[in-house]
């Protein structure tokens, strides 16, 4: 019941036609020439204002004239798997699968001629041991981020995997940092030179997420903790300590103390479903009006979020919002050019993007124009400030013009979470401060350790200008002062925490009038890059059917059957879900689904049991996770 | 000749011929491979034909070859099925692959061949050159009884190292630490359509298979051909090396059922929706060869299938399963993504099967290999963590399929020609008296790293290592149809040095810094070297030509095939 007031996304865009992040913020393209697959796995601008690329085929390329035409040279190729690129003292810097290394042009041909090998990492051969960076720090030394390997669920079977490593280019020493971290694309530092990691939706991570690191922290996935007490960690968490008991990361922290809780948690398929690049606006106002906030690129829904941070009691927590959506792949990389024009490197094999293409350099540039949108969010004893990128019409602010829910995820082995413990949260008062700017909200049951969905509606700039977006997450960890809040907090272990999810359209059990006879036997399978393996399946009209669908992929899948040629139908509307459909299994209750199963956790499978519908005809089946179903979707024709 | 002028002015001016050999023999055990010699065939140069084995049926045959320019050979098996020694081939069937054969080249041939039966025709399980796949499930045509000979058509061929078992595929080992590896050769199998939901099947007779074949390994996801509901049979003979009880634990996935018979007697059986995680049951299986048989039946649903054993302190062992650490190959695999070359050398990194997997069989993974490619090669694989060399070949460079395409999860490259396996152990050690060094468990913990590599103007790298006492480089160029290696060690001070210049079965010296080596088949001439001197390592089923390296010293070498 109590998701009824919570009102869709989409819904709420719909009203808001007026406003495109276009007139805002335009995506430009850079060209590519043909022959090059610029599928971007890291970049930097080099002191010429070239763009240093490498891609994930290994190699590097030096592109100018960014502006116009832009020009292509092959500076290296043949690494492996290189998932990011830093330019320092005129030298490149990428990290490959086994190693950090030093390209250096020693006869100015534009072409690499020595290959140092800064530092190697053990390997043992899984392809999910990424590694990426370097990031370097001002003391010259530089941070990188590893992959722990999969195996139906994360592993470290080699040193530091799943940890944030330091490298001291002086005593050239490598010393792990802080660790579980499990698929840390991308990490940056924040306006004060703090770090940033994003992670991505998994086993131990409910959701997508940003954590601040400091040097001992312990960001969550478990598996990492298998060298926790090795020379040089300084990381006191252990492995017997983390299991699923805890519920929540909250419950963890208060148990353990050592638990690093995300500074701003992105809910999975509403902001992003695989957060990648991080970087720090420091333009100064040459990109617009968020200076010193931080930018989050998403390779799933090739997308930027904005991130807004405060300090409370001595940690980092804050606000995230959409910022803008439409780029061409999946966004893995972001760097800004002395022109304060924001470069976005992408990339799609393996992992489908919703823009579609398999790889993009674009661009985006500030037209100059200022968004009314919600600038920053900050926690205060009793509620939430909302302040605004402009001066707000005081007749627009009201309680009713606010929609507060809070939820959580779950902390377990399972791959992700569905939201859980969805509270609403009563509005006893909207008070807009003197600078005109900011809404001062007081909330009914306001409580630590949750996740705050702001939605709005009606609020209108001075000039009369509607919001850009409408919608932002502020993450809980702590209310000023210290405070308790109203409840208990993230660890009360009540049904709302279960996750459990029946469903009328999920029928498990064989009907008992089939008399244990089954007509067809279908098995539907995912294969990696958000595809069904099988695309084309046919049964007979009304045949008794038992589809098993097996997921042997390393993230969460479903299979829904829709009434027709009604995929797209069904899919967008499994994407305006927001937080309910995070808590149902991205089903949408809609005449259109005729049956599905459960999201299925990889290597495991869900068996279904239905009649084939009696009229013949083509019946478009899809996967409704966020950002799947353009590409993993099929056809039952029904003879 | 010029180019041998230093080295003959080395040769007057050292105390000690640096190029005489000294012998080391080591301790090293040699790897069980289940193979026996033939008793009274003559190795080395054959004037006239000659019968291997009066008879035989189910056959693993080994042997090296070496032809001269222009003759011709065949291999009968059975009396009857002539392979081509001179063309890598069966007659009147291509190869997967066409191989060039090179003459006066050593060559390992390995053949498993399956005798016809009263319903099947015989069979080329597999046949690998140089453990490049010559031929996987080939069907022969008539029935056969005969010898296993070699036919001299014309000229000369000289054989060597002959090894052979009457089974089609690798039997049951004891490896040299005391583990008894289970293992049976061959398993023939049946597939059977089942109507969906099928439970269960008692009544064999009555059903028909639709496939038949062999396999190595219970891939029920492959052999099953796409099928969702379905049966499976093996059957196959294990021959048990040492009387143990063995437990046997088995898992199938839900719905699956699966049951393993031993002797005709069911022995294990998990199935249909249990719960339980796997079956268990212990057996006391005495020495010498028993009937084994596994029934898999499927009636919808996700298929799995593993089969272990547990024996004394082993720990879990794989039983023709395709679960373990290792990566196995599969017979097929034939999409192919071509790295483009140009006028530069390619250098890929990448991660590397080694040594290549022959079908079924597991494979390590080096994972921090280069591989360096120009033209129609040579080409050559180095492993930056050991120093070695890994592999060589001419022909195409590289396949990059399972890097480049989807998420490119084994990230292995593969050679486009027919690669020659080399030994895969350290490249340098401080000390020739023991055993040469093995790859490391733990690569990042020893004392060789490489440390960078630096292009020339031709784009070819030298590899800088450091090792030990002070850095080693290592460059490598084409040079006609092989290869040039030169190798150098640099420390202050008088450290020595010792680097690995050849490993092979066999290595004999042909003259004065002149070796013919026998698996793999490479001829190499030492054309300058600065150092005390050669040894010939002996052990563990290898020889390995080392040479000493002193401070600031070097030796350059050529490999040709």
């Amino acid at each position: 019941m109590r998701y009824l007031l919570s009102i869709t996304a989409v819904l709420l865009c719909l009203s808001l036609s007026a406003q495109r992040e276009d007139d805002y913020y335009k995506i430009e393209k850079v060209s590519i020439p043909k022959g090059v697959e610029l599928e971007v796995g890291g970049m930097d601008f080099m002191a010429d204002g070239r763009l240093a690329v490498c891609t994930r085929r290994g190699e590097i390329w030096l592109i100018g004239d960014l502006e116009k035409e832009a020009s292509y040279v092959q500076f290296a190729r043949g690494l492996h798997e290189p998932l990011g690129l830093a330019v320092r003292d005129g030298a490149i810097y990428v990290s490959q699968r086994g190693e950090v290394t030093k390209l250096e042009d020693t006869n100015g041909d534009d072409r690499a001629d020595r290959f140092e090998t800064v530092y190697e990492l053990p390997l043992t051969g899984n392809y999910h041991e990424y590694h990426y960076g370097p990031l370097f720090r001002p003391d010259g030394s530089m941070m990188a981020t590893m992959n722990v390997g999969w195996e139906g669920g994360g592993v470290s079977r080699v040193k530091w995997r799943g940890w944030m490593m330091r490298y001291d280019v002086d005593a050239k020493e490598l010393k792990p940092y802080a660790a579980g971290l499990r698929s840390p694309a991308g990490f940056g530092t924040n306006a004060q030179g703090d770090i940033f990691v994003a992670e991505n939706q998994g086993d131990w991570i409910g959701s997508g997420r940003i954590t601040h690191l400091a040097e001992g922290d312990f960001a969550g996935h478990r598996e990492s903790l298998v060298w926790a007490d090795q020379p040089g960690s300084k990381v006191k968490t252990r492995l017997e300590d983390i299991h699923d008991d805890h519920k929540t990361m909250y419950a963890a922290r208060k148990a353990l103390g050592t638990v690093k809780l995300p500074a701003v948690w992105f809910p999975h398929g509403i902001l992003g479903i695989s957060t990648a690049a991080i970087i720090t606006d420091r333009t100064e106002g040459g990109f617009g009006p968020f200076a010193g906030q931080m930018l989050v690129s998403d390779q799933g829904q090739s997308k930027i979020m904005r991130v807004s941070l405060e300090k409370v009691e001595g940690e980092y927590q804050g606000a995230v919002f959409p910022f803008r959506e439409g780029f061409a792949s999946g966004l893995l990389r972001m760097n800004f050019n002395k022109d304060n024009t924001l470069y976005a490197g992408q990339t799609a094999r393996g992992w489908s993007a919703t823009g579609g293409k398999e790889f993009a350099l674009e661009r985006l540039r500030w037209t100059g124009k200022v968004p009314f949108e919600m600038y920053q969010i900050k926690a205060t004893e009793n509620g939430l400030e909302v302040e605004f990128t402009q001066p707000v019409n005081p007749a627009t602010v009201r309680a009713s013009a606010f929609t507060i829910q809070n939820f959580t995820y779950l902390y377990r082995k399972a791959y992700g979470s569905p939201v859980v413990d969805i509270k609403d949260n009563a509005i006893r008062s909207a008070t807009l401060l003197p600078d005109g700017k900011t809404v001062r909200l007081e909330l009914a049951g306001f409580r630590p350790g949750f996740i705050y969905e702001v939605k709005l509606k009606n609020i209108r700039a001075a000039d009369g200008t509607g919001l850009l977006h409408d919608f932002g997450y502020y993450t809980l960890n702590a209310i000023p002062g210290g405070g308790g809040g109203a409840d208990a907090g993230a660890d009360d272990t009540s049904e709302a925490m279960t996750g459990e999810y029946v469903a009328a359209k999920r029928p498990t059990e064989m009907p008992a009038s089939w008399n244990g006879k089954v007509d067809t036997e279908l098995l539907l399978e995912s294969t990696p890059g958000m595809k069904f393996k099988q695309t084309f399946l046919t049964v007979k009209a009304g045949a008794k059917v038992r589809l098993t669908f097996r997921n042997p992929d390393d993230m969460q899948h479903n299979f829904l059957l829709t009434s027709g040629k009604k995929g797209n139908v069904v899919g967008k509307a499994a994407e305006g879900l927001g937080l309910k459909g995070l808590a149902e299994g991205y089903i949408p209750d809609m005449d259109e689904v005729l049956v599905h199963t459960r999201l299925v956790e990889p290597d495991t499978n869900d068996v279904i049991y239905f009649e084939a519908p009696k009229k013949p005809g083509l019946y478009e089946y899809i996967c409704t996770v966020p950002g799947h179903y353009q590409s993993m979707r099929g056809v039952l024709k029904v003879e | 000749m010029l180019r041998y002028l230093p080295l003959i002015f080395l040769l007057a001016a050292c105390s000690r011929d640096p190029l005489v050999l000294e012998v080391i023999e080591t301790k090293e055990a040699t790897a069980e491979t289940g193979l026996q010699t033939i008793e009274g065939i003559v190795e080395g140069a054959m004037s006239e034909d000659q019968t291997l084995l009066d008879e035989h049926e189910d056959l693993t045959i080994k042997f090296a070859y070496r032809l001269t320019e222009g003759s011709k050979a065949d291999l009968l098996l059975e009396g009857q099925y002539a392979f081509s020694l001179d063309q890598a081939r069966l007659k009147d069937m291509p190869a997967r692959t066409k191989m060039e054969v090179t003459p006066d080249s050593w060559q390992d041939i390995e053949i498993s061949y399956k005798t016809a039966t009263d319903d099947n025709p015989a069979l080329i399980v597999a046949a690998y050159l140089n453990g490049n796949l010559l031929y996987y499930q080939q069907p022969l045509k008539e029935k056969a009884d005969g010898p296993l000979s070699i036919k001299l058509v014309s000229g000369q061929v000289e054989i060597a190292d002959v090894e052979y078992s009457r089974s089609a595929g690798r039997g049951s080992t004891v490896d040299p630490a005391g583990n008894i590896i289970l293992n049976v050769p061959l398993l023939r199998y049946e597939l059977y359509d089942l109507e969906p939901g099928t439970e269960d099947v008692k009544d064999w007779a009555s059903m028909e298979p639709v496939v038949t074949g062999y396999t190595n390994r219970f891939d029920i996801n492959y052999l099953r051909e796409g099928k969702n509901a379905f049966a499976l049979r093996f059957f196959g003979k294990l021959h048990v090396p040492e009387t143990e009880e063995y437990t046997f634990q088995m898992w199938t996935s839900n719905p699956a059922r699966g049951r393993f018979y031993v002797d005709g007697d069911e022995r294990l059986h998990r199935g249909g929706d249990q719960s339980t995680w796997r079956a268990n049951e212990t057996l006391s299986l005495s020495e010498g060869v028993h009937d084994v048989r596994v029934d898999y039946i499927q009636k919808g649903g996700w298929n799995a299938f593993n089969l272990g054993y547990l024996v004394g302190n082993q720990g879990k062992m794989s039983f023709n399963s395709m679960d373990g650490p290792k990566a196995i190959a599969r017979p097929g695999g034939t999409s192919t993504l071509e790295v483009e070359m140009d006028e530069y050398p390619y250098l890929l990194r990448s991660f590397l099967y080694y040594p290549a997997p022959k079908v079924y069989e597991a494979s390590d993974k080096r994972t921090h290999v280069i591989s360096v490619g120009e033209g129609q090669g040579p080409h050559y694989s180095l492993d930056l963590q050991s120093g070695a060399l890994l592999q060589v070949w001419r022909g195409g460079f590289a396949d990059v399929h399972e890097m480049w395409d989807g998420r490119g999860e084994p990230q292995v490259m593969k050679p486009l020609g027919n690669s020659l396996v080399l030994d895969g152990r350290m490249q340098w050690a401080t000390s020739a008296s023991s055993s040469w060094p093995a790859f490391p468990d733990d690569p990042d913990e020893d004392d060789f790293a490489h440390r960078a590599h630096e292009l020339d103007e031709a784009g070819r790298p030298t590899f800088l290592y450091s090792f030990g006492p002070g850095e080693v480089s290592d460059k490598i160029v084409p040079d006609g149809t092989g290869l040039l290696r030169e190798l150098t060690f640099t420390a202050g001070g008088n450290p020595e040095a010792f680097t690995q210049v050849a490993a092979a079965r066999t290595i004999t010296e042909t003259a004065p810094g002149q070796y013919a080596l026998r698996g793999p088949g490479l001829k190499i001439t030492i054309e300058s070297y600065d150092g005390k001197g050669l040894s010939l390592q002996r052990g563990g089923g290898m020889d390995r030509l080392i040479a000493q390296i002193p401070a600031k010293g070097h030796i350059r070498y050529r490999i040709d095939w």
